[in-house]
């Protein structure tokens, strides 16, 4: 017998299920969603008020100083770029495992994964001492006849993460050109000249739906990969290093993990308002979200795993400098962030294991924000401890937040939800074309089973 | 022509370049007639001689293009010997101050100073002289020879009482006890270098006491494995561990004030005479004393010195006395304290005497580069007296003067100083001057007459007053005073005013570089401060950084606490040298002035004692960060800072080639180091030559505070190791230098994105500043911490940008720096070696860390050469690696410190 | 106003192109205090070093003191009105202020002493000097130029420490 999550699609008319999803598009914006757009846009004029200080006066503004000269901007970098994974983990391996609940948050996930990306993008620039000289560390053919530094983590990064922008925007892209092609059909004006620019003149037909789902398959395909690929180059910036605390061959997979981790929490985070405030309840159903709920156990286990693997080891290997770098980390200076951290990344995500925190809209948004905190924080700590407490005893020093740095990171927060706001309202939040195949092919399902006398339509149309 | 003239004219073609900082320069000023010894973009030369203390080293001062850069040690000077301490490393600062007067100045009706031009002083001062016939009074800064005479002609040709040479040092305790044991009241010489052991019952000799260069040189030839394969025994007594302490191979801590009696008791041991009552007080066991006497005994000669400033107190006289009569007993008058040789200090006014000076009232007051207001707050100056100054910047006694006329510094000067007889001096001028000042001589209207070079030299060695007699055996201790002890009263504390190397008495405070660089014990900069011990802070309930009142009968101080172990548990320690109201933009709001705290006035003996009053303290509620710069002084487990067991030494510890390893391939050089622990006293002279030499940036107290001071190489101070902890009785103090290691397998190197950091040719870790994006990536990986970053774009406040030396470039924000082993000095000696076609030698090149460091603790050479130094001392037995088990093959290898006795 | 708004956009374009990729800035030739002429004194058999002496040795080549040029021209054309100019900074003890032509960047640490004891001619960058009355830029100073050079030279091209400290 189907599952009930699978039938209940057969209720909805495809021309329902249009208007519902394009509501948010073509309706006027409404008042709430304006204060919230004007809200990031504030938010991003202070980062750039921060960023402009920050480039007129010096990285001096900034709390880094010696020996800790990576903290907060390094940890959104990192942040933001693992936000991207779980996106592309929902969009691009579910898309390959089949997997039924992946349409309903899959086209928000590939949005949040290419804003992610972009917000992630500015801090190599941001963090730069020079930042009007960033684009020397790309190899471009120049006159002085210099090449960059390939064994650099930080160069090996720049491929990655350009990597991992292109071929995500592409396959996000493509995923929504036959959404863009329905757009255009019931649009007029400018609207009509717009979609009709990025649908590509789709049409839908078998022609053109053949190569589609043929590069579409070939585009998951890739980014799978990726998901792995590009966190363990990001991984590979502290790794690759000598540092205690960062030397860890256990980081690639430990990111990985925490990458996907974050990204499911932060998935969970941007559904549940969109489908409250959008009323997409009927698509995003709340078997939907427990399963993202059970992916994140999963992952948190692995990242509760790595915690306790680098403990174990960093005692186990009698090195003095591992030693010492793990217990200030616990109970140096900075033990506050580091016990809120593991309390919400190995605790909190344990709630999920009841399913009436699963399967509570509320239970969901606390756990994700608790998780989304405790995983920046997995970052900070990662950085500042390390650095404040490295080597030389004589070298110890402390990194202090300051006004520039939190309004940067302000901006940044403000940047991505101006981005995703002004994707809600410009493209349709959910992937319609594979929604509108999950209700005919739930259609289908009821007119078999009830051909075979399993199922009656009422049934159905009752629930 | 004119040498002045061409000088002039360097300077103006120079003018073009300097002031237009990191902008091409538009114009190229050609000079007006060549002179064969002036290379455009070479520097010339000149030797001179250092005041900045009454020391007198000798110094070659580097002028490019008119502009003195950078001072060094005269190889050939007696004293120094081509060394040089922070101090003197400042006295460029001090030619470049921001806060010099640039032209007379007078005081107007109303007490505002006005800039007037020096016809108009001239006048004034003229008509003040008449006025004040018959009342004249000169308190200026020590000098001798020709300016001494002429000074003195001067104020004989006003019937004036010769002139006072104020230092606050001025060691009256020390002349008094010569005047009672060998007759005449002078400041001997000393020769730690002929010692075999050496006692110091307080003199900081590494620190301020009368010539410090000259005795850390002497103390590292008598006490450092480097130098000598059977070190001296150095036993320090003194209530407080101060640098000079630190290098100690046994430390009491004597309760303050009793050190008489310990001098007594060894004495006693020694003549085999009865110990002094109270013995007990002292709080040293006696198999101790014993054991040190033993140790005079059997390594002679001897030398062992008295009181110090810090712990001048009402018995410092009864101590300086037994310590005369020790050295007597032990044979070292003659040898190692040479009673028949003064120093010039000789010549100093005592405290007392400047106090009863000013006291007096004369109705002119001539001020030469003195501040006793700063010493002696409590000083009478004002109406009726007409204060005229020659100071070349506002302090606190030429703050109530009443008509300025600045000197030149004494870089633009001609003169000659002698600290001893066999040490004459000469001053000339190494630019042209700065400012509208002129010579005091000049304003004095005395003009010296014209020597020729014999008669100079002899009318050097001649000027110096020579007010001792012949060696007299010295009386029986009957002589000694009466004096005993007082008991501390309760809830009081002993006052231990301590000088430090970087400050002296305060007269460095107003040069960025003396407060950028830490304090070398306390590792704090920009701040005066107090030392609890730990116990004492807990019992009274403060934390570090509260600020406590200090309270003596005499005055208030508020100060910041600084927890330490070295100090007793019932003294609180000050730095003095901070606390000033009126000396310049870095010398004003670093905290009170301690003076206040001490007794204004001279004793029963009729001296002044700096350290004769006991404190109160109390909580003020306040809060102020000190900006410690190294927080951490355990090394734990981390092997940083090594010392060679009592047992056999250890063979190096720097792990064989592994097949792991990519070795760059060096032809021609590779550049190492080699940084003997056992020489190094950690006065960060080589952190000053640093500075100066390589243009580095001073951010200040509040980015000190951040921990974003830009030094190249810095000296952490360690406290023991795992195996051998550091205690009160037996602190075991270890510096260590650490410079860029120049790694071959730099951990910086592979990580930075744009190949600003990568391996040069030749060994060295090379930073290219403009390739430099600032992503800090090689700070994070080095371990060892050595590179810095520019946070902000650096100020050089005016005049200070003439300092920069145009062979290092100057960086811009956002862009990595670090130790480049000099660099600069490198590539042209090898150009010049390359042009002249000869090879080079070892000690060609000196970094300007090795160039200075007193105690020659720093070794700079080819590791490729066999012949080299430091080739030599690499594979020496001593010989380490920092943190070589990381596999990054530093260039640098230390040498291990010898093992602590006792 | 189509057509003008391109040419606007073209005469703008093509004002960049010059400016930027045509290097215009080094193409000037600053008109000098003195309108000294290399040519005539080239001609004249006058070598370079004669004036330039610091080349050898030092950082800089060095301009010829004001003395220097009065050395001869005490004698030679001393009524020239040029030589009249030449006078008067002698006599007002001023040095002729020249305009600077050939310049490299701060983080560029270049050393005359190395190039000319390597047999480098003075014409190799600073073009052919002898043959312009007033000192125009005609080689572009651009790392490419040194590097090309250094390596078929077999000069030192390490970065740091050769150039870039």
């Amino acid at each position: 017998m189907p599952l009930r999550s699978e039938i209940e699609p057969a209720r909805f008319t495809l021309r329902e299920v249009s208007d519902e999803i394009l509501r948010p598009v073509e309706a006027p914006p409404s008042m709430r969603y304006l204060l919230g757009l004007a809200f990031s846009l504030l938010c991003v004029a202070i980062g750039v008020a921060a960023w402009g200080r920050q480039l007129y006066i010096g990285m001096g503004v900034s709390g880094v100083a010696w020996p800790v000269m990576w903290a907060m901007y390094i940890t959104c970098f990192v942040f933001w770029i693992g936000i991207a994974h779980s996106g592309t983990l929902i969009s691009a391996i579910l898309y390959l495992f089949r997997a039924k609940f992946r349409p309903s948050f899959s086209r928000a996930s590939e949005a949040m994964t290419i804003f992610a990306i972009a917000t992630a993008g500015l801090f190599p620039i941001l963090h730069l001492g020079r930042a009007w000289r960033f684009y020397w560390v790309f190899p471009y053919p120049n006159e002085r006849r210099i090449w960059v530094n390939f064994r650099s983590p930080l160069v090996l990064d720049i491929f990655a993460i350009s990597t991992y922008l292109t071929v995500s925007l592409i396959f996000w892209y493509l995923g929504m050109v036959p959404d863009f092609a329905e757009l255009r059909d019931r649009a007029l004006g400018w609207r009509r000249t717009l979609y009709g620019v990025l649908s590509l003149g789709w049409v839908g037909s078998l022609r053109q739906k053949a190569p589609f789902l043929k590069l579409y398959i070939l585009l998951a395909g890739l980014a799978t990969p990726l998901v792995l690929s590009v966190h363990t180059m990001v991984s590979w910036d502290f790794a690759l290093s000598l540092l205690p605390g960062w030397h860890e061959e256990i980081f690639p997979p430990y990111f990985v993990a925490g990458a996907i981790f974050s990204g499911l929490a932060m998935v969970l985070t941007l559904v549940i308002p969109l489908r409250h405030f959008f009323h997409f309840e009927k698509h995003i159903t709340m078997d939907h979200l427990e399963a993202l709920a059970k992916l994140i156990i999963l992952t948190s286990s692995i990242v509760a795993y790595s915690y306790a693997s680098e403990y174990f080891t960093a005692w186990y290997s009698g090195d003095t400098y591992e030693r010492t770098a793990y217990f200030l980390r616990a109970f140096g200076h900075y033990w506050k962030p580091f016990w809120l951290m593991s309390v919400c990344n190995v605790l909190v995500p344990l709630l999920f294991f009841f399913r009436r925190v699963r399967r509570s809209l509320v239970g969901l948004l606390v756990v994700s924000i608790l998780i989304n905190v405790g995983m920046f924080l997995e970052r900070l700590v990662i950085i500042v401890t390390t650095l404040a407490y490295s080597f030389d005893p004589g070298s110890w020093g402390l990194w202090h937040l300051t006004w520039v740095e939190a309004g940067i990171v302000i901006g940044s927060f403000g940047w991505f939800m101006t981005l995703f706001l002004l994707f809600v309202q410009f493209a349709p939040s959910l992937p319609m074309a594979e929604v509108k195949r999950d209700v005919l092919e739930a259609k289908d399902m009821v007119a078999t089973l009830s051909a075979a006398h399993l199922l009656s339509e009422e049934t159905v149309h009752a629930a | 022509m004119l040498r002045r003239d061409f000088i002039k004219a360097s300077t103006l073609a120079a003018a073009g370049a300097a002031s237009e900082a990191c902008r091409q320069p538009q114009q190229i000023l050609p000079l007006l007639a060549p002179d064969p010894r002036l290379i455009p973009g070479r520097p010339q030369f000149f030797a001179s001689v250092c005041r900045e203390c009454p020391a007198g080293c000798g110094l070659v001062v580097k002028v490019n293009d008119g502009r003195p850069t950078k001072v060094e040690g005269n190889p050939d000077h007696p004293v120094n010997q081509g060394k040089l301490c922070l101090r003197g490393q400042t006295s460029v600062q001090g030619l470049y101050n921001p806060d010099r007067f640039r032209q007379p100045m007078t005081r107007t009706a109303r007490g505002q100073l006005e800039a007037i031009d020096w016809p108009q002083g001239m006048a004034r001062f003229q008509s003040a002289v008449a006025t004040a016939q018959g009342s004249i009074a000169w308190v200026g800064r020590l000098e001798t020879g020709t300016l001494d005479r002429a000074i003195r002609a001067w104020l004989t040709r006003h019937q004036a009482p010769p002139p006072l040479y104020y230092e606050h040092f001025s060691y009256d305790t020390l002349r008094r006890s010569f005047q009672i044991t060998y007759g005449a009241p002078i400041v001997p010489i000393f020769r730690l270098d002929r010692a075999r052991s050496l006692i110091s019952f307080g003199a900081d000799f590494l620190e301020t006491y009368i010539s410090n260069v000259e005795y850390a040189h002497q103390f590292s030839d008598i006490h450092s494995l480097a130098h000598t394969p059977t070190p001296a025994y150095f036993l320090a007594v003194m209530p407080r561990v101060g640098l000079t302490a630190a290098s100690a191979d046994e430390y009491w801590p004597a309760r303050a004030g009793t050190e008489y009696l310990l001098a007594q008791a060894l004495l006693a041991v020694v003549t085999n005479r009865p110990l002094p009552a109270g013995m007990e007080q002292c709080e040293i066991p006696m198999d101790l004393i014993e054991r040190a006497a033993q140790r005079l005994a059997e390594n002679r000669p001897s030398l062992v010195l008295g009181p110090g400033y810090g712990n001048d107190s009402p018995t410092a006289l009864a101590c300086q006395i037994a310590v005369n009569q020790l050295n007597d007993a032990l044979g070292n008058t003659g040898q190692t304290v040479l009673p028949d040789v003064p120093h010039a200090l000789t010549q100093c006014a005592t405290q007392a005497e400047v106090i009863e000076l000013f006291e007096q009232r004369p109705r002119l007051l001539l001020l030469h580069h003195a501040n006793p207001l700063y010493h002696h707050p409590a000083l009478p100056l004002g109406a009726p007296t007409f204060t005229v100054s020659f100071a070349s910047t506002m302090d606190e006694t030429t703050q109530r003067a009443d008509l300025i006329l600045p000197d030149h510094d004494f870089l633009e000067s001609w003169g000659d100083y002698a600290p001893r007889a066999d040490a004459p001096g000469i001053l000339q001028p190494t630019r042209i001057p700065l400012y509208d000042t002129r010579p005091t001589l000049e304003v004095l209207g005395e003009k010296p007459a014209a020597y020729s070079d014999q008669e100079l030299q002899r009318g050097l060695a001649a000027g110096v007053q020579s007010a001792a007699v012949a060696h007299r055996a010295p009386a029986t201790p009957a002589v000694a005073p009466n004096v005993s002890l007082a008991p501390l009263p309760a809830g009081e504390y002993t006052l231990i005013p301590f000088p430090t190397v970087q400050l002296f008495d305060g007269r460095q405070a107003n040069r960025s570089w003396a407060q950028e660089i830490a304090d070398p014990m306390s590792k704090i900069a920009w701040d005066g401060y107090c030392e609890l011990h730990p116990e004492t802070a807990k019992r009274l309930g403060y934390e570090p950084n509260d600020v406590v009142r200090l309270r003596s009968p005499f005055g208030t101080a508020e100060l910041p606490l600084f927890v330490s172990t070295w100090i007793r548990p019932d003294c609180v320690g000050v730095l003095i040298g901070q606390g000033h109201s009126n000396y310049g933009m870095w010398a004003n709001e670093r905290g009170d002035n301690i003076h206040r705290l001490q007794n204004p006035a001279p004793l029963a003996d009729g001296l002044w004692h700096a350290a004769s009053v006991t404190v109160k303290l109390e909580s003020t509620g306040k809060n102020r960060p000190l900006a410690n710069l190294q927080t951490e002084r355990l090394q734990r487990d981390k092997r940083l800072a090594l010392a060679l067991s009592s047992k056999e030494p250890e063979p190096p510890t720097t792990p064989a080639a592994s097949f792991y390893h990519f070795h760059h391939p060096y032809v021609n050089h590779r550049w190492g180091m080699a940084i003997d622990l056992d020489s190094c006293i950690g006065c960060n002279a080589c952190q000053a030559a640093c500075y100066a030499e390589n243009n580095i940036a001073i951010w200040g107290r509040s980015s000190a505070l951040s921990h974003r001071e830009m030094t190249w190489i810095r000296v952490e101070i360690f406290e023991g190791d795992q195996g051998h902890p550091s205690t009160e009785l037996n602190p075991d103090l270890r510096f260590l230098p650490i410079p860029c290691q120049q790694c071959d397998n730099a951990p910086c190197e592979y990580v930075c994105p744009t190949f600003a950091a990568y391996h040069t040719d030749e060994g060295l870790n090379g930073q290219v500043y403009n390739r430099c994006v600032g992503t800090r990536y090689c700070s994070n990986n080095c371990i060892y911490k050595v590179r810095r970053f520019n946070w902000y774009t650096p100020q050089w406040p005016e005049p200070l940008n003439q300092q920069l030396n145009p062979d290092v470039t100057v960086r811009a924000k956002g862009v990595m720096e670090k130790c480049t082993f000099c660099v600069q000095r490198i590539t042209q000696v090898e150009l010049d070696a390359a042009t002249n076609q000869r090879p080079m030698r070892d000690g060609d090149i000196q970094t300007a860390c090795e160039q200075t460091c007193p105690t020659n603790a720093i070794v700079f050479g080819d590791l490729l050469d066999p012949a080299s130094r430091v080739a030599r001392l690499a594979a020496d037995n001593r010989g380490y690696g920092l943190f070589a088990d990381e596999n990054t093959y530093p260039a640098v290898t230390y040498l291990k410190k010898k093992a602590r006795r006792g | 106003m189509r057509p003008l708004a391109l040419i606007v956009a073209l005469l703008f374009g093509a004002f960049l192109w010059l400016y930027y990729l045509q290097d215009l800035p080094f193409r000037n030739a600053p008109q000098q205090a003195i309108s000294f002429s290399h040519q005539i004194h080239y001609e004249r058999g006058i070598q370079c070093a004669y004036c330039h002496m610091d080349a050898p040795r030092s950082t800089f080549a060095g301009m010829p003191s004001v003395l220097k040029c009065l050395g001869c021209h005490r004698i030679v054309i001393p009524q020239y009105p040029e030589i009249q100019k030449l006078h008067v900074y002698w006599n007002t003890q001023t040095p002729i202020p020249w305009k600077r032509v050939f310049w490299v960047p701060d983080y560029v640490r270049f050393n005359h002493q190395p190039h000319i004891a390597a047999g480098v001619q003075c014409q190799t960058c600073h073009g052919s000097i002898g043959s312009m009355d007033r000192v125009r830029q005609r080689v572009a100073f651009r790392m490419e130029t040194c590097i090309t050079c250094h390596r078929a030279m077999n000069a030192r091209t390490d970065c740091f420490g050769a150039c870039h400290h």
